[in-house]
């Protein structure tokens, strides 16, 4: 892509501006995702979430909890789709001018399939159960049909997201609630008197169930399954990652779809509309930061207390709720976090911050796969085995340790070279043409992940 | 659409043929394709591929034989993978034609996505749990990086998936047959010396669970509540429904629809590419692969079904005894000679009548297909008139003729009067955001079916 670096020379001074804060936002996105998805390297699943487990009440384990959740929870991930949604306008409108009839079409989808193919090996050689690029590869080439859409009509299509994803995620607690509701009912039988009938038996084990698995011994005993298994041999950890992994693909993309794609949404309306880009008003940015914090974490606030008065039991928590507010208070959350980003952004204090993650940013895709990488090694028993060691606010030092070197090596490494390695490896079959990689005149390259 | 006539008056004759026969081919493989789904409608799920609890009988079992998977079992869904395949490409081409840029690629999309809304709604609310539209969209739009690679590389693009879908199928087996041994192992100990740890007692639960699963009185007991629900209300049928069609689309997607249905897509891609599809290769080529693929197929199919009889249906016996899953490879061999089998039938031109009296069915083979789903659910399930679980296996195919003869009937008199099917309307409309004309105006006829 020779033709690529003249075009970013020839681009007008703000055009480079627009993707140097593109690839600071990837950055940040890229690390702060780490925070969100450290449990689910270092913890058990029955602790990721849940303090009461190891009864870690009133420690400051608590408290990291807390924090993690209230504030940052998911937004990461959101903003990384918003970069996503934006990069396939950049990836296919950059393309359109320089190529005729289909190409770009073509190496959108080749690049899309990659990524599935890239993801495969992020699940089933790394072993990261958590994986996002999948959902990122599909529903980015059913994005590519609104990608013409005026901003308007992107944002209402954000808004139909938003609400299917409500939707689902207050039929799951109301499927709950009904399990919870029909076995009280047989409980209130009296079978001195009445032989309970085959479907009110099975009403009853439902909710049992569903009561057992929320205690804190079965918990406890889940857990030490699950540390064993992954303090195990690769193979053991392969057949227990993957499984889960498969186990949780119908959830992830039956949530991912409406989760991810919300924002993917969102990211294309606002690229067009200059608010990625820092091209919007000051105004604008405040505005996003109070409304979308003042009214996230608010709801997220009351959100984490419900779990807190429940004990973290999922069965209380189901019985007494009446709204699930996840999405919502992420939503807002996540807007407002852009909001904030931008502001510093536009102050001008931070600039030293945004060029320190612009590289970051730039070989996302490598960042994110060696953090399934150096925590695999960290943590499971094919490495250091850390898995279930470490107490919660300890693996925040992780957090910091991979935050410290993928800064430093990324710094280190584009200076010498054009692309991340893998960024490299993905060009190069989305082209099916080796790509040049090593850096000859000063001019960064600026393709990142998207 | 408005150039469609023009473009159609102003192509060689040959282009014209060529579409008919297509259009004929759809119209066998959507009918064929009852003749599958036909238990799915009727009988409850656990006993589809199971006479060990259901009306034996030499009739039942040799309709079950034929039909099922001993003959033709997946071979109408391949050729209709074929056709989709090869209309996405004629899709495309067409409009690569008469538009510029991406828009060929932008309403290519369009129509998979609403194929996708088509699929779910098809699912949910039609209460079709082996719905396959929702499969065709997500693999279509995965084949469109495929569509000019030359036959060669399709080829070998379609052995890769028959390879994989191969290797799933023996991962999964292994993965049961290590759960039996596990379990076995567990089950020797002598429990009077040793007392069983947390682990132990896990895998032998999970091997007793699995060969509780397998018996009779399990699988009636199962069945007796597939039909209750079957025979109920909306909500029961919804729930019940719902969740097997989730399974189907949403797991059964990435599982092996993607190996499976890929595969005859990038198949008929190739063969359409080949002219073999169009039906201008020489009757040779058909001969071959009748003789091959039904020569070598009908056995294995034989050896695979066999298999299944001799432990008397008994799932977890199966597992137990079978080196080998095979179910993919034999489905693909007997697809392909049933298809050079048609072909052949096509080329001598004996039946030049069946299939004419195809064709409009298979241009209007997306009504059609959705249509079997109304019309079966109505007859079988409780909210119609009940029929699940009622009529013996043979008896199944007598509503097949019915269908059929219905089929035949309405798309002939519909495609007198109107350009296109009813759904084939609503998605050409949908995918250009734009009212299609419906009615027939000239005597050109649009040719444009489903794929």
């Amino acid at each position: 892509m020779s033709k690529e670096s003249i075009i970013a020379i020839t681009a007008p001074v703000s055009q480079q501006n627009r993707i140097v804060i593109l690839d600071s936002l990837r950055g940040v996105a890229i690390l702060g995702i780490l925070l969100m998805n450290i449990p689910s390297f270092a913890l058990p699943p029955p602790v990721q979430h849940d303090p009461s487990v190891l009864n870690e009440w009133g420690t400051i384990d608590f408290t990291a909890w807390k924090i993690v959740q209230w504030f940052p929870e998911g937004t990461q991930r959101a903003i990384f789709s918003m970069l996503f949604g934006a990069g396939i306008l950049l990836f296919i409108g950059g393309k359109e001018k320089r190529l005729d009839g289909m190409m770009p079409a073509d190496y959108f989808f080749r690049r899309q399939l990659w990524l599935i193919t890239f993801s495969l090996f992020d699940v089933f050689i790394l072993l990261w159960s958590g994986d996002i690029l999948l959902d990122y590869a599909v529903l980015g080439m059913v994005m590519f049909a609104f990608r013409n859409l005026p901003p308007k009509k992107l944002l209402i299509g954000a808004g139909v997201c938003f609400f299917f994803m409500l939707a689902t995620e207050n039929r799951d607690l109301y499927h709950d609630k009904e399990i919870i509701h029909r076995g009280e009912l047989v409980t209130k039988i009296d079978t001195t008197k009445v032989k309970l009938t085959l479907i009110q038996k099975e009403e009853l084990g439902a909710m049992e169930d569903f009561k057992n698995k929320n205690t804190i011994e079965s918990k406890q005993k889940a857990m030490k399954k699950n540390i064993e298994k992954s303090t195990g041999s690769y193979s053991d950890l392969y057949e227990y990652r993957t499984n889960r992994y498969l186990n949780q693909l119908v959830s992830y993309l039956y949530f991912g779809i409406w989760d991810v794609m919300l924002f993917m949404f969102i990211g294309m309306a606002f690229f067009k509309m200059g608010i990625l880009t820092g091209q919007a008003n000051v105004k604008t940015y405040l505005w996003m930061t109070i409304v979308g914090l003042g009214v996230g974490l608010t709801v997220s606030w009351f959100r984490l207390q419900q779990q807190v008065d429940a004990k973290f039991n999922w069965y209380d928590y189901s019985k007494q709720v009446w709204f699930s507010s996840y999405e919502l208070s992420r939503t807002f959350r996540s807007i407002g976090i852009l909001g904030l980003i931008m502001l510093m952004y536009k102050s001008g204090w931070f600039k030293w911050l945004f060029s320190l993650l612009r590289p970051v940013g730039q070989m996302a895709f490598t960042n994110y796969l060696m953090q399934s990488l150096m925590c695999g090694l960290f943590f499971y028993g094919v490495g250091f085995g850390m898995y279930g060691k470490l107490q919660r606010h300890e693996i925040y030092y992780v957090v910091a340790a991979v935050w410290a070197i993928q800064i430093i090596y990324s710094n280190i490494w584009l200076h010498f070279f054009r692309f991340g390695p893998m960024e490299w490896a993905w060009r190069s079959l989305t082209y099916w043409k080796k790509q040049p990689f090593r850096k000859n005149n000063s001019a960064t390259d600026t393709m990142g992940i998207s | 659409m408005t150039n469609e006539p023009t473009t159609m008056l102003a192509a060689p004759t040959s282009q014209q043929e060529r579409i008919i026969i297509l259009d004929s081919l759809r119209g066998f493989a959507i009918l064929g394709i009852l003749l599958m789904n036909i238990p799915g409608f009727g009988i409850a799920p656990t006993a589809i591929s199971d006479f060990s609890v259901q009306p034996q009988g030499t009739l039942n079992y040799f309709f079950w034989y034929v039909f099922g998977p001993g003959v033709f079992e997946g071979s109408m869904r391949g050729i209709f993978s074929m056709l989709f395949g090869a209309g996405m490409y004629i899709f495309i081409t067409r409009l690569e034609k008469r538009t510029t840029g991406l828009m060929p690629a932008e309403y290519f999309l369009r129509r998979q996505l609403w194929l996708l809304v088509f699929g779910i709604f098809h699912a949910y609310v039609l209460f079709w749990f082996w719905d396959i539209l929702y499969h065709y969209a997500i693999c279509g739009i995965i084949l469109f990086a495929f569509r000019r690679l030359q036959p060669k590389k399709l080829f070998i693009a379609a052995g890769v998936c028959l390879l994989l879908m191969t290797v799933v199928e023996n991962k999964d087996l292994y993965q049961r047959k290590s759960v039996i041994k596990k379990g076995e192992l567990v089950a020797a100990i002598d429990t009077t010396k040793t007392k069983l740890t947390d682990k132990q007692k896990e895998q032998l639960e999970a091997m007793n669970g699995m060969k509780e699963r397998s018996t009779p009185e399990a699988k009636k007991k199962r069945m007796d509540k597939q039909v209750e629900a079957m025979r109920g209300g909306l909500t029961d049928v919804y729930k019940e429904r719902s969740k097997m069609a989730e399974e189907g689309e949403t797991f059964g997607m990435y599982y092996w629809a993607i190996w499976d249905v890929s595969l005859f897509m990038l198949l008929g891609l190739a063969f359409f590419k080949l002219k073999i599809l169009q039906g201008e290769a020489k009757t040779k080529v058909y001969a071959w692969m009748t003789i091959i693929g039904l020569g070598v197929g009908l056995p294995l199919s034989y050896l695979f079904v066999i298999n299944d009889v001799n432990h008397n249906f008994n799932f977890f016996e199966i597992i137990k005894t079978k080196s080998f899953e095979f179910y993919e490879l034999q489905r693909f061999v007997h697809s392909i000679g049933i298809f050079g089998l048609i072909m052949l039938l096509y080329k001598s031109g004996l039946f030049k009548w069946l299939f004419a009296l195809l064709r409009p069915v298979g241009q209007m083979a997306f009504t059609n297909y959705l249509m079997q789903s109304i019309m079966c659910g109505f007859f079988f399930y409780g909210i119609g008139l009940g029929y699940f679980g009622k009529l013996e296996y043979h008896q199944l195919f007598y509503v097949v003729g019915a269908v059929w003869v219905i089929e035949i009937i309405w798309s002939h008199i519909w495609l007198r009067y109107f350009r296109f099917g009813p759904l084939e309307w609503l998605w050409r409309s949908l995918t250009y955001w734009k009212k299609q004309p419906i009615k027939k105006n000239n005597s050109a006829t649009d040719t444009m079916g489903i794929g």
